[in-house]
């Protein structure tokens, strides 16, 4: 029987590759190109800017302490306020601050989920989830709803205060899209978003966050699912990374 | 004193001809492949397009594996699987085998597609591995991560319910000549 079965099946196969082998259509090389070299430009300006902002932070702070022999303190308003500020660029300079220290970045989960805080915006794909000003969730949201999966203190710029890494999970079906994000306070001790580490359900970004540690260093170490995985652990591929402050950016360092 | 190793590099034109065969060669069979398992050539053809961004994003890795198109075939199954578990994608491809039972243009891939609908989606793995891709029950395993004798297991299973199911229709084929 199973011989038979086997010249039916094989039988079967032939004449579905054979009727439907015409219909396939190949985007092509050019497209693949086009494609990677599109999420590689996206990719240098979502850590660019990153970047800028992390750099413009403490050169502000010392531009307002003309001794500058404190901590470069966070302004303000520099990106992801608690609440949405519609240019911040174009708003004047805040007068310099009396407090010259830097403010503790350190979050717990009860303090990030007790307000709300600017997410970045999702993959196209996962469009779907929240972002913008998002009232993050510590369990058991509904679907779309962010989860903070784990939160790390660490270093993530050139003060020597520590901030916060927070994975954020929006429950979206399966896959479910991940997005590190970094945290910090400003002098007001409100919660503000320096920015996207990494994830947000890209294509060629990671699938989700197994693990984060926080670098000796400085940074996160993180190992991440990567290539396509579901929910079958053993049918996955692991990296393991290193990101952190490399004085510019904040990039990943391994 | 740092000793500067000659580096055994690919010409950059060599590497890119190299990416270019084997799209050519890989893009077709491996979408024939997932269309068979997902059930929607569309989807298929995205899943397969994706891989081959994966690996062109990581060329230069990639194409000192001893077997890159095995690579590009696992995360193409990869993506299929996971895109696959999600609930609207699992629903759209039972509605369509549905609809192509009514419309579509050829009685044998329906049967197939139909057929292939029916059976489990590890089994249906292991089937459209063994027979479309002509990966070896080793093969079979090493891509999915499991024992042989799982991958044995599936085929046998999967063999046995999808030989019946085409069984059944070619005699009532001929039952209704």
């Amino acid at each position: 029987m199973s011989e038979h079965y086997d010249e039916l099946i094989g039988e079967a196969f032939g004449e579905f590759t054979s009727a439907a082998a015409p219909s396939v259509r190949a985007a092509g090389t050019a497209a693949v190109r086009s494609t990677v070299a599109h999420r590689r430009k996206a990719r240098l300006m979502t850590f660019s800017v990153l970047g800028a902002l992390l750099l413009a932070v403490p050169v502000t702070a010392l531009a307002a302490n003309p001794w500058g022999n404190n901590g470069p303190p966070h302004m303000a308003a520099s990106d992801g306020p608690t609440t949405p500020v519609p240019s911040p660029s174009a708003e004047p300079s805040p007068p310099p601050p009396r407090q010259v220290q830097s403010p503790d970045g350190r979050i717990t989960l009860d303090q990030l989920t007790s307000v709300d805080v600017t997410v970045p915006a999702w993959a196209k794909d996962f469009a779907r989830c929240k972002s913008g000003s998002v009232r993050l969730k510590k369990t058991g949201p509904a679907q779309n709803d962010l989860v903070v999966n784990a939160v790390v203190h660490t270093n993530l710029d050139s003060d020597p205060q520590l901030e916060t890494a927070a994975v954020l999970l929006c429950l979206s079906g399966d896959p479910s899209p991940e997005m590190v994000v970094a945290f910090d306070r400003d002098h007001d001790g409100k919660i503000v978003t320096l920015g996207r580490i990494l994830g947000g359900g890209g294509w060629d970004d990671v699938d989700f966050v197994q693990t984060m540690s926080a670098r000796p260093d400085g940074g996160i170490n993180v190992r991440a699912c990567i290539g396509g995985c579901g929910s079958d652990p053993t049918d996955n591929m692991y990296q393991n990374r290193e990101y952190a402050w490399d004085g510019s950016e904040f990039a990943r360092v391994k | 004193m740092t000793v500067m190793a000659a580096a055994a590099t690919i010409p950059i034109a060599e590497s890119q001809r190299d990416f270019d065969d084997l799209y050519a060669v890989a893009y077709q069979g491996l979408t024939l492949q997932l269309y068979a398992y997902l059930g929607d050539l569309s989807e298929a053809q995205d899943v397969v397009q994706e891989a081959f961004c994966r690996a062109y994003s990581k060329w230069k890795t990639i194409s000192g594996y001893q077997e890159p198109a095995a690579w590009v075939r696992r995360v193409a199954w990869n993506l299929a699987t996971s895109r696959f578990r999600k609930q609207k994608v699992a629903a759209t491809f039972w509605r369509k085998q549905r609809v192509e039972h009514l419309e579509g243009p050829s009685p044998d891939r329906v049967a197939l597609t139909r057929a292939l609908a029916k059976i489990p989606a590890q089994q249906r793995r292991a089937v459209v591995l063994h027979y479309m891709a002509q990966l070896s029950i080793v093969e079979i395993a090493e891509q999915e991560g499991v024992a042989e004798g799982t991958v044995k297991s599936w085929l046998s299973r999967g063999r046995a319910a999808l030989g019946q199911q085409l069984q059944d229709r070619k005699a009532k084929g001929r039952n209704d000549v």
